[in-house]
């Protein structure tokens, strides 16, 4: 059987209440796991286990100057509190896989060489949390005023000891909203105050399998959301 | 002695018993052992005994999606010690074709990774927790 082969096309980079992906060409998530070294008596062989994982996103693209733009984007993550970073897989569509995690900016490089298009690089590690694999209950999408329900997906029940995780990103306007089962919320996001990003968690056991977004915009309002048990 | 050469054209490998080898484009296992200073007196220069087994092993591979893919296996089998069985060949083991067995765990997962316009491709770096054992029947 010959091997599927997906060839980068189009990805979706959301940092905070900002769309990135029509300014970036590359962007690396990667999970690690610190190798700890267990060999003990009467082993022949370095015995390793796995450690603190560790998450990184580097992201590179085209830098633009101005309000609200790529520039400004990175310098005021930089240092800070972490938001909420969604990543797809694909184009973004709701039931596709996107990953998701909490992260704050720790270098910013942008390159500015005669003859060449400004260029940057960014880097952003954890902050606390985890990477979830998540299913994106809602596409970026223009929400009229009022309330807007999502597709169901299967997401499974929430075992005792795992959580569920969601973050809602807000592009313009405002929204609160929830995530639900059977029409009963289990994650709330209370009204963002204009564009930005909520990220919640919640503790299992939580019964049920499918679960739907419903998100109530004040006023036309571009949302994201995604949603993953881990 | 003429030298076999022999392309490869399917190696196996095997994680956490999911055949994976449609995806890979290539696997390595690098065998090293600690090497271990010995020098004394009367020795002109430095002299090594060998030490532990410090062996290594790579995958490089092409990232599909959906049940049953690759992205779902990484994820799946995250921070987890599980089997690894690599072959130079898919056909079944056999004198000149070793099998290669070892628990271990994805020590790097590029979770997303490439650029726009490439294939997506991705090379996980596995942390071994046992010898290896080398079969061939």
């Amino acid at each position: 059987m010959t091997a599927i082969v997906n060839i980068i096309k189009d990805r979706k980079v959301y940092l905070g209440g900002v769309d990135l992906s029509g300014d970036e060409n590359e962007v690396n998530l990667t999970l690690e796991f610190d190798m700890k070294e267990c060999t003990t008596f009467p082993d022949s062989a370095h015995v390793n286990a796995p450690g603190l994982s560790k998450v990184t996103l580097n992201q590179k693209g085209f830098v633009s100057f101005g309000e609200g733009l790529v520039d400004e984007t990175f310098v005021a993550r930089l240092g800070k509190a972490g938001v909420p970073v969604s990543v797809t897989q694909k184009g973004g569509l709701a039931g596709e896989i996107a990953y998701v995690t909490k992260a704050w900016g720790s270098s910013y490089a942008p390159r500015m060489a005669v003859g060449e298009l400004p260029s940057f690089d960014f880097n952003m590690s954890q902050a606390g949390g985890a990477v979830i694999r998540g299913t994106i209950m809602m596409a970026k999408a223009t929400l009229a005023d009022g309330a807007h329900q999502g597709t169901a997906f299967n997401l499974g029940a929430v075992p005792e000891g795992s959580k569920m995780y969601a973050a809602m990103h807000v592009f313009d306007g405002s929204a609160s909203g929830s995530i639900q089962i059977d029409g009963a919320d289990k994650i709330t996001f209370e009204q963002t105050a204009g564009p930005g990003s909520l990220y919640k968690v919640v503790n299992g056991p939580i019964a049920g399998v499918q679960w739907r977004a419903v998100i109530t915009a004040v006023g036309p309002t571009t949302v994201f959301v995604v949603a993953g048990i881990a | 002695m003429t030298a076999v050469v022999e392309v490869i054209k399917d190696p196996f490998l095997s994680v956490d018993g999911t055949d994976i080898s449609d995806q890979v484009s290539e696997i390595q296992l690098n065998f090293a052992l600690d090497e271990i200073e010995s020098t004394a007196s009367g020795d002109s220069c430095h002299v090594y005994v060998p030490g532990l087994e410090k062996p290594t092993a790579s995958a490089k591979m092409f990232k599909n999606y959906g049940a049953g893919s690759v992205d779902e296996l990484l994820w799946n089998t995250r921070g987890q010690l599980v089997p690894f069985v690599m072959r130079r060949k898919r056909a079944a083991k056999g004198v000149s074709n070793p099998e290669f067995t070892f628990e271990g765990f994805m020590g790097q997962i590029p979770l997303i990774s490439g650029a726009v316009g490439t294939a997506e491709e991705l090379t996980i770096n596995i942390g071994i927790n046992t010898p290896i054992t080398r079969s061939t029947s």
